[in-house]
């Protein structure tokens, strides 16, 4: 039997090849995965070790709570007095110590006069003459010699590479000491890589970068190697401990200065996303491979009749149709296997184009990634075979005997829905094309079951589309309503970016400028609120009613000028997690451990996406002042006569930028659009996928209409005309798949919606995207259709006249 | 009793539906060579019903093919309705069947997704031409289809399917109407009235017809009846009885 299977395969090639390309992207996509981010975790634990191995511990002040400097990137931490140094450096088991900064706010200031790099900025304390120090630190210099003195920088390989810089070259470089001019002394690597990733970086004499990032007599941490030959690791920590107790000692790695947490998190959501549409183009596929399966058993009606009727068995007969499923899918993950591996190396390439790149590390093709892809591929295709391997068995022996005659199975409910769909989809294609429309038509009903079938996959892809394109719609509309509701300020001030925070020297400037009526700022923090880590936004109540406000929950309306010295302002979700109202008391901790004990006195309700990207607490600047020491601002607001007024005030500040109020908005959705962006393409590889069961049952049709075909050419339709006929009725499933697929998402994305409506979101129909869809179906019918066309247009007119 | 000398039929005062001048036609190369025609001539007037007989690999299939404009010969020539078929492309050689050539094949070949009436207008559809609502209704009514025009063919007797067929091929006036085997699928009351139905039209409209079949009542319906073996023409009798022609044949085999 297992022979019988591989020879009906290898008999028919192209069907067998067809039916394998359903499965292979999916395995593709989920192999790619895996591989792709296996790579990236290699390459970002080889910074990862490069960065903090030779350190044995990180001194810094002890926050009141845990921060995790990736995700709680909005808190300043607070600085180690420089006296700690000194006690670290008593310490016995020590070798070697040294302050160190790592800021996040040294932006260098390109030919272009606009920062370059697209974050993190990184600006670098380091201490060159202290012995050893170079242990404790990833920049290796390349070329040139550390910074020793004021106006020094050494900056990093890849930007002096992109900007032709040399040393001896004078460089702007924008921190919290306002925009100021540097001589490049060295150029330095990151471990073994140029940069690290799309940052910059600038490394500083420690001296300096304590002035330019506002440090005082402090340092960001202690970094600190254990003897030569003496103790490391928990020894030295547990010594350090002992000396400082009033500091928090740490790993480097748990300490994490150059966030690699963040890369990590940000690996691990690309892990997912694949996954999860390598399973959606798996399900697609499995759907596709069960259909076309079908049609071969329908085929095969005689020839398996015949092996029942010479004594095979039941089981004997399921067993070959699953085999044949089983054959398929391990023939499709092999290649969908080999076809991953070059589609991590293609997802390499375009993070690596997009700025995200890590350092080279040959690619990971993990035995995991091997074994994984090979049994959801061939498990998921098995499982596809059993419904028309079930189907197989119920074929009498009697059958051989019999005309095998179509159309004698009983039609199930989606081979009854087709009819509807076809007369109408049909009906502009029987217009366009005459006689081979019409043929098109009534040949799409012929086997309406088989046509509801190939059209099924292509309407679960088109589907999610849909859905995805709802809810993108939906958190547009509402994204962009709150946003125009929320701003009165003409023009809004940024960091060149968009969303690193600015220096306060910027509002200030701005405020002093004639044309200028009125600026107000927001800054962020983090606190601990109810156990949980929260981002506070410093609001000022002289100034912020006039250019900003929130949407307030019913009952609960107020405005930032009543805030005062202990008010509040609550997002509504955190405010209903807490059981908070009105009126009622809580308390915040900031980092440094000052608390403020405030009083609730509106809610307010933002997006599910919101533009602004605010933390869900919102105090008045006295307060904020009172507690935390983040005193950059992530919005600056200003009414203005014109842009070039702003601009004017803006001109000694390079890494800033003013948009007025519709651009602001714009931009801010820009975010959101990209997200939707990757999802469709992700998706459209889907109804790729379903697009191989369309040519496949096409494929099938126009061997099993042969004769026909070769009388229409006899009696004088020319190739064209055949090729139209089957190109339409491509058209027609395709559209079918299409519009039942529009008509399912917009159902599911009105029951998202709806489900969603507290946070505020609004079911909208993107008609523009569905008549995208709707082009892309006909698109996708004449494209599934090439293939089969051709070969239905070749079939000699002789068929007519053989006859078995 | 077999004529030994196949002549052709050259009168200039007959219109010439078909012509083919020492036409041969071979498969395949080396030694595999396969001579399905060896050098046939024959002329097919207009107007006149003739059968062509032969045993299996005779080369009977080959010569229709290439009176009907299906395949090119190897050497010679074939003229159909005047025109010279033997260089032409696949496109113009389906222009050429769709003004001149009518088919009606042993299967019968109507499309299942079409009614009785469509798959007899299929033809005009294809060719773009405009229907004659009067025409059609005249032909349906003589190949007895009027009650039938609505049924699709899986609801019609093989005798009405080849009807269907027949009606189908005469719709466009081809210059010939070829006919494979066109009773082989039938039992003896439908094959005998799709053989009056034949007659019927080179009677009345002088529908010029090429029969294949192997049957030699079918044979004994026509004209002329041509005898081929190994590729070559070896008899031809006008009107013979079916006794004649069976009696040819035997000679043959």
């Amino acid at each position: 039997m297992l022979r019988l299977t591989l020879k009906g395969l290898a008999a028919r090639p192209l069907r067998t090849a067809l039916t394998t390309l359903a499965i292979v992207l999916g395995v593709a996509l989920v192999s790619g995965a895996l591989t792709l981010t296996d790579t990236q975790r290699k390459g970002a634990d080889a910074l990862s070790s490069a960065s903090y191995d030779g350190t044995d511990a990180v001194v810094s002040a002890r926050t009141a709570f845990a921060v995790d400097s990736s995700e709680d990137w909005a808190i300043q931490k607070p600085t180690i007095a420089a006296s700690t140094l000194e006690k670290v450096r008593a310490v016995p088991e020590v070798g070697v110590a040294v302050g160190d900064v790592t800021d996040q706010n040294a932006k260098i200031i390109g030919k272009d006069g606009k920062p370059l790099g697209e974050g993190p900025y990184f600006g670098v304390g380091f201490d060159s003459r202290a012995g050893g120090a170079q242990r404790l630190s990833p920049f290796k210099l390349k070329d040139g010699r550390w910074a020793t003195g004021p106006g020094q920088v050494v900056i990093d390989a890849k930007t002096a590479e992109d900007e032709g810089y040399k040393l001896g070259d004078r460089v702007r470089i924008a921190t919290l000491a306002g925009t100021k001019p540097f001589e490049i002394v060295g150029v330095s690597n990151f471990g073994e890589v140029k940069s690290l990733g799309t940052a910059t970086t600038a490394v500083f004499e420690i001296e300096t970068a304590r002035t330019l990032f506002d440090k005082g007599n402090a340092y960001d941490s202690i970094l600190v190697a254990g003897r030569e030959g003496g103790p490391s690791g928990v020894a030295v920590r547990e010594a350090v401990a002992r000396a400082v107790p009033e500091a928090q000692i740490e790993t480097a790695a748990a300490h994490d200065r150059f966030t690699f947490d963040g890369l990590e998190g940000f690996i691990s959501i690309i892990r997912t996303v694949l996954l999860a549409f390598g399973g959606v183009a798996i399900l697609v596929g499995a759907l596709t491979i069960l259909n076309s399966l079908s049609i071969t058993v329908a085929q095969r009606t005689r020839e398996l009749g015949l092996v029942r009727l010479i004594g095979a068995s039941r089981k004997q007969v399921l067993s070959t149709v699953v085999l044949e499923a089983f054959t398929i899918g391990l023939l499709g993950s092999i290649v969908g296997l080999a076809v991953g591996y070059g589609l991590a190396a293609a997802l390499s390439s375009f993070f690596a184009a997009i700025g995200l790149d890590l350092p080279e590390a040959g690619t990971v093709f993990s035995t995991g990634t091997i074994v994984v892809s090979l049994i959801v591929g061939t498990v998921i295709t098995t499982l596809a075979g059993i419904v028309p391997a079930v189907r197989a068995t119920r074929i009498a022996p009697v059958t051989a005997l019999r005309d095998a005659s179509e159309g004698t199975r009983k039609v199930g409910l989606p081979g009854r829905l087709v009819r509807p769909f076809v007369s109408l989809l049909g009906r502009p294609a029987e217009r366009v094309g005459g006689i081979a429309g019409k043929l098109a038509r009534r040949n799409s009903l012929r086997q309406p079951g088989r046509t509801a079938a190939t059209a099924g996959a292509l309407t679960v892809g088109v589907a999610l589309v849909t859905v995805v394109a709802v809810l993108a719609a939906g958190l547009r509309d509402t994204t962009e309503g709150a946003a125009e509701r929320r701003v009165h300020a003409t023009h809004v001030v940024s960091s060149q970016d968009g969303w690193t925070p600015t220096e306060p020297a910027i509002a200030k400037a701005i405020e002093a400028a004639p044309g200028v009526d009125r600026v107000t700022t927001i800054k962020q923090d983090g606190a601990r609120a109810f156990g949980d880590t929260e981002r506070v936004n410093g609001l000022d109540p002289r100034t912020a009613d006039e250019l900003f406000s929130f949407d307030y929950a019913d009952g609960a309306k107020t405005s930032v000028a009543q805030l005062g010295a202990s008010g509040a302002i609550l997002d509504e979700g955190l405010a209903k997690e807490r059981g908070l109202k009105v009126g009622d008391s809580f308390e915040i901790t900031s980092a440094s451990g000052k608390k403020l004990d405030l009083t609730v006195k509106g809610i307010e309700t933002s997006p599910v996406l919101d533009a602004f990207d605010l933390g869900p607490i919102s105090i008045g600047s006295e307060a904020y002042e009172r507690a935390f020491e983040n005193d950059r601002s992530v919005y600056t607001f200003v009414d203005a006569e014109s842009t070039t007024a702003v601009e004017n005030a803006l001109k000694p500040f390079p890494d800033s930028k003013v948009v007025d109020k519709p651009q602001f908005i714009q931009d801010r959705m820009e975010g959101i659009d990209m997200l939707m962006a990757i999802f469709a393409v992700l998706l459209a590889l889907a109804i790729i996928v379903s697009l191989f069961g369309i040519v496949n049952a096409l494929v099938l049709a126009t061997f099993e209409r042969r004769r026909e075909l070769g009388m229409l050419a006899a009696v004088g339709m020319t190739r064209r005309q055949i090729r139209r006929m089957v190109r339409h009725e491509s058209i027609v499933t395709a559209l079918m798949g299409v519009s039942t697929g529009i008509v399912v998402g917009l159902a599911l994305g009105y029951a998202v919606t709806s489900a969603l409506s507290d946070e505020g979101l609004t079911f909208a129909v993107p008609g523009g995207s569905l008549v995208t869809l709707a082009v892309a179906g006909v698109i996708a019918g004449v494209l599934a259709a090439v293939l089969p066309a051709r070969r239905a247009s070749r079939m000699s007119p002789l068929n007519a006249l053989a006859y078995e | 009793m077999l004529d030994t000398a196949p002549a052709p039929h050259t009168q200039q005062d007959v219109d010439i539906a078909i012509a083919a001048r020492a036409v041969t036609r071979t498969y395949g190369e080396g030694d595999a060579t396969v001579h399905a025609l060896r050098g046939v001539t024959l002329d097919v007037p207009a107007g006149q019903f003739t059968a062509i007989m032969g045993p299996s690999g005779s080369g009977k299939s080959t010569l229709m093919h290439l009176l009907a404009g299906l395949d090119r010969p190897t050497e010679g020539t074939v003229h159909i309705g005047g025109e010279d078929v033997t260089r032409m492309k696949d496109a113009q050689l389906t222009k050429l069947r769709r003004r001149h050539v009518g088919f009606v094949f042993q299967a019968f070949n109507l499309l299942p997704v079409l009614s009785a009436e469509e798959n007899v207008t299929l033809p005009l559809s294809i060719a773009g031409r405009k229907i004659d609502q009067g025409a059609l209704g005249a032909l349906m009514q003589r190949m007895g289809l009027d009650d039938r025009r609505d049924h699709r063919p899986s609801e019609l007797s093989g005798g009405q399917q080849q009807r269907v067929a027949i009606a189908r091929a005469l719709i466009a006036k081809p210059t010939v109407l070829l006919a494979d085997e066109p009773t082989g699928n039938l039992d003896s009351q439908a094959g005998h009235e799709v053989l009056s139905l034949l007659r019927e039209a080179v009677e009345l409209d002088g529908q010029t017809t090429v029969m294949v079949t192997h049957d030699p009542k079918a044979a004994a319906a026509a004209d002329r009846v041509l005898f081929l073996n190994d590729g070559r023409i070896v008899g031809d009798q006008a009107k013979p009885t079916e006794a004649q022609i069976l009696a040819a044949m035997k000679e043959l085999a």
